[in-house]
């Protein structure tokens, strides 16, 4: 018996728009609960290149998100179908920020010079 | 294997140091529920997890632990920049500083170096569930 599949409710989990389930660290509804009633800081870049890498991590977010929910419901056809759209969102990101401002994985290196060394790295203050 | 992103999962930037803040944010790292200990729970349980969900779940959260421990030490490192001997000692940070400088290293709040004994990994899936969930539970 396979207990991961509802074989008499469509499975349709309310979800959160993406930015909205970035800035709670959640994409479903009926799995968030606020912390003690405090309110998330509403994320503002503050120059292009934070907002091309916060639109990446927007859409990295969410497909990560259906991809541990899959992990668990893999027949889930609707699921799946949200989780290609948005790794394909992601793949846009991806390259977009990757043209503007470098690598984000080595193999992605594509000039005459090794950029990867360069920073900012992440946690430095960018 | 592994490959490095060279990005957080969620943006941090930390304009204001805060030695007190870091004190008690690094066991987050290092301490006993902390991102280092997740995420080395998870990856060391999914081995013999028995059922293609418990793996797969397993290895894809052990994974975004990793990138949650880059980003607490992330906060870390930029709430202590530029902080002076002083501003160290006034936030009761200085055998902190005697040891590893400002430099990162996996403690709890009180200053107890990480130990793998705070996470269980018992070949047993339903024992090493309960104590993801419970370590999980432990930080909300």
């Amino acid at each position: 018996m396979n207990y991961n599949v509802n074989y008499f409710t469509p499975n349709q989990p309310m979800l959160f728009e993406p930015q909205e389930a970035l800035t709670l660290g959640n994409l479903f509804k009926n799995l968030y609960m606020s912390y003690k009633g405090f309110s998330n800081y509403y994320l503002q870049p503050s120059n292009e290149r934070q907002k091309a890498l916060l639109t990446l991590q927007i859409y990295e977010f969410v497909a990560h998100e259906l991809n541990l929910y899959l992990d668990l419901y893999a027949d889930d056809e609707a699921m799946l179908q949200l989780f290609k759209e948005n790794t394909k969102k992601a793949h846009e990101a991806r390259k977009q920020f990757v043209e503007m401002y470098g690598e984000i994985e080595v193999r992605e290196t594509n000039g005459m010079h090794f950029d990867w060394i360069e920073g900012p790295w992440p946690w430095e203050f960018q | 294997m592994w490959i490095y992103s060279k990005k957080l999962q969620y943006p941090i930037a930390i304009k204001n140091k805060d030695l007190s803040m870091a004190k008690y944010i690094i066991t987050q790292f290092g301490g006993p529920n902390g991102e280092l200990a997740a995420s080395q729970r998870y990856l060391a349980q999914r081995y013999t997890m028995p059922d293609d969900q418990g793996k797969a779940l397993l290895t894809d959260i052990g994974t975004e632990e990793l990138a949650h421990m880059e980003m607490i030490c992330t906060i870390v490192y930029q709430l202590t920049s530029d902080v002076s001997i002083e501003e160290i000692k006034a936030a009761g940070l200085q055998s902190y500083y005697t040891d590893h400088g400002c430099g990162l290293f996996p403690v709890d709040a009180s200053g107890t170096p990480f130990n793998a004994i705070c996470f269980a990994s018992l070949g047993d899936p339903v024992a090493d569930i309960a104590e993801s969930m419970a370590a999980d539970g432990a930080i909300l």
